[in-house]
């Protein structure tokens, strides 16, 4: 198990290598200069000049690389060419309240296991086909159009929810205060929304699948109540395929923080290496980056453990 | 003659499906006594599932439905006792051994546990007896070490380990009727014959009657003392095993025997197949399922209506338009018939 555990962070320190130089090549590739960003709004060839030698910009791709994977290893994140502030600074900020809003929205998506459950129970009836039909719909909504349209239908015509920013945070990622939970709302419902779609479609497929097995039929001729059967028996196998959806799936939770910390104006990692994509701001969109692949890969791992714990056919020794 | 456990009465189960009714089950009437044994015999499709299922309301309810008939277990219609009362008949009463060991139990929970949970259900027993009779019902059923095999799970067992848990898990709360629905098909040979003689044990031990499923007459040779032979959802004939073997009256179970290998002839000998393909269960002709394959057919009779039952023999009845001396002067010319009179 130990043994597992180490590899598998191994190789997050070569996906973590992998995943900068993919940042790196890409923004080398786009067109825009940060340097002629940040010299202002009638910058000479001297200051742009000056500024590119400030930052190594003047230098070739790899030994930029090489400096920031050199800074990395000394667990130093650069500075931010936009605020010139330590990135390390700007991430322990952010971190927070993504973190918060990740947390909703996962706690949100548990819901789609119960609603995925009910529907394959009830195959068939008006409720599944309602249901089905809504998740699928559902399911297609692009998170920032899910987003406007929050903004639009409880900020500007129910006036009932904050429609941009977020409120003070307690005890790391807590909202502190009523308000501050109401700011949380629907940007936590613009991301979840879907997934909830997705993990009830997907939980409703698992299940009816395990329903219609030979070793549900057991457990029926054994005399169980309906109850044990679907709880007990059908409901440890049917969800496990979609813990693995529910771990994969953490990367698309990662993308629709992004545009969702844009579309409420929320802080946070996301909004963070969005302004600093239009900045060309390398140094954040490189830590951002690497925060969202810490996390995705940590995810999956922890859900790959708790699989084996689930499932005792999984052996992670091999 | 021991006391009789279970009397079906015109049993009929129908499944409702898009493409029409499909009568998997139709008519079919049998009853079992302690000590018994009854074997259904019948190819994939003709019903014999469905029909076991019935008997514990099994049958996934939409699309099927028991339309008809009665199930007399002590005397009591299991058709018409509440949700409640059939699930305390359910591994209780009646348990169930089914075809595929390897699917049948649940893959993520301990064998024992498995065991222990349905004599938890019927019997006022704690977690910690349950699972001690479980660990000695495994070393009774013939699985070495069941000490600790109890706290396995079914991944770590062979296919015939399976099986026998399975039967473990059958007669854990010594039920009066064991139905084996085709136990021994999805294994090899070897493991086959020990998984009957298990079975053979336990009803010695328990005083069960048993209906064992199978497509397999060897098997039913080995074991039952009365055969019913389905065809198309329908009882065609029925009788005491000597009677099926030595006897027999319908078409079908001319061609059934027909298909069996024989080790007793010293001439080699081709096996007989039956012609054509088992009949679609949702275009039934409305007489006997098996005109149209059968060969002695009367097109003015046999697809129109289906006879009534005919009594040629001691508790040996047969469902079949062609008259007595017919069958029997027909049958006689079968290759298969030629040598085997008693």
């Amino acid at each position: 198990m130990l043994t597992y555990i180490v590899r598998r962070l191994f190789q997050l320190i070569v996906v973590i290598f992998g995943v900068t130089i993919i940042t790196f090549v890409i923004m080398f590739l786009i067109p825009g200069d940060p340097a002629q960003l940040l010299a202002g709004k009638s910058p000479t060839p001297g200051k742009i000049a000056l500024i590119r030698s400030e930052l190594g910009l003047d230098k070739p791709l790899y030994v930029q690389y090489t400096r920031f994977v050199n800074r990395l290893a000394h667990g130093d994140f650069g500075t931010s060419y936009q605020t010139d502030r330590p990135v390390s600074a700007m991430l322990r900020e952010n971190i927070p309240y993504t973190a918060q809003l990740a947390l909703a929205a996962v706690l949100l998506e548990l819901i789609g296991i119960p609603l995925g459950i009910y529907s394959a129970l009830r195959q068939y009836t008006f409720w599944d086909s309602a249901y089905t039909t809504t998740a699928l719909i559902v399911w297609g909504i692009p998170v920032f159009v899910m987003g406007l349209f929050l903004q639009w239908l409880f900020g500007l015509k129910l006036n009932l929810l904050p429609v941009t920013g977020a409120g003070d945070l307690a005890f790391g990622i807590f909202p502190n205060s009523w308000d501050s939970f109401l700011h949380l709302i629907l940007p936590a419902i613009a991301i979840g929304l879907v997934e909830v779609a997705y993990i009830s479609y997907m939980q409703r497929a698992a299940m009816l699948e395990v329903i219609r097995s030979d070793y549900i039929r057991t457990a029926r001729a054994k005399g169980l109540s309906e109850r044990q059967v679907v709880f007990k028996h059908a409901f440890k196998n049917a969800v496990i395929p979609v813990m693995t959806i529910a771990g994969i799936d953490l990367g698309a939770l990662m993308g629709g923080a992004i545009i969702t910390e844009a579309v409420f104006s929320r802080p946070g990692v996301g909004q963070m290496i969005y302004s600093s994509i239009g900045a060309r701001d390398l140094p954040v969109v490189a830590a951002g980056v690497i925060f969202s692949t810490f996390v995705y890969v940590i995810a999956n791992l922890i859900v790959d453990l708790s699989y084996a714990w689930v499932d005792p056919r999984i052996r992670l020794e091999e | 003659m021991d006391e009789l456990l279970l009397d079906v009465q015109d049993l009929s189960t129908h499944f409702m499906t898009h493409a029409g009714v499909v009568k998997a089950v139709n008519g079919v009437s049998f009853t079992l006594h302690r000590n018994e044994t009854v074997g259904i015999v019948g190819e994939s499709g003709s019903g014999k599932t469905v029909a076991a299922l019935s008997l514990l309301r099994l049958v996934p309810d939409p699309p099927g439905k028991i339309v008809e008939g009665k199930i007399l277990l002590k005397g009591r219609d299991l058709r018409e006792v509440s949700n409640e009362e059939i699930r305390a008949v359910r591994g209780n009463d009646i348990a169930m051994i089914f075809q595929d060991p390897m699917t049948s139990l649940n893959p993520v929970f301990k064998v024992g546990m498995q065991i222990a949970e349905a004599i938890m259900l019927h019997q006022d027993k704690s977690r910690r007896d349950a699972w001690r009779i479980a660990a000695e019902l495994l070393a009774k059923v013939g699985i070495p070490d069941a000490e600790s095999r109890v706290n396995q799970y079914p991944f770590e067992f062979s296919g015939g380990m399976r099986q026998r848990a399975m039967i473990a898990m059958a007669i854990s709360c010594n039920p009066d009727i064991l139905i084996a629905d085709e136990p021994t098909t999805a294994l090899d040979v070897t493991i086959q014959a020990q998984i009957i003689d298990v079975v053979r044990e336990m009803q010695a031990q328990y005083n069960s009657g048993v209906i064992l499923i199978t497509h397999d007459l060897g098997v039913v040779a080995e074991i039952a003392d009365k055969v019913m032979v389905m065809y198309g959802g329908r009882t065609v004939e029925y009788g005491p095993i000597d009677e099926i073997f030595y006897n027999p009256h319908h078409p079908y179970t001319w061609g059934l025997l027909g298909s069996l290998p024989r080790l007793d002839l010293v001439e080699k000998e081709r096996l007989t197949p039956i012609k054509g393909q088992p009949p679609d269960l949702l275009m039934l002709p409305p007489g006997c399922p098996f005109s149209g394959r059968c060969g002695y057919e009367r097109p003015d009779e046999c697809p129109l209506t289906m006879p009534d039952t005919e009594i040629v023999g001691p508790e040996h009845g047969v469902r079949c338009w062609i008259p007595n001396d017919e069958r029997v002067s027909a049958r006689s010319a079968l290759p298969r018939f030629v040598a085997r009179s008693k």
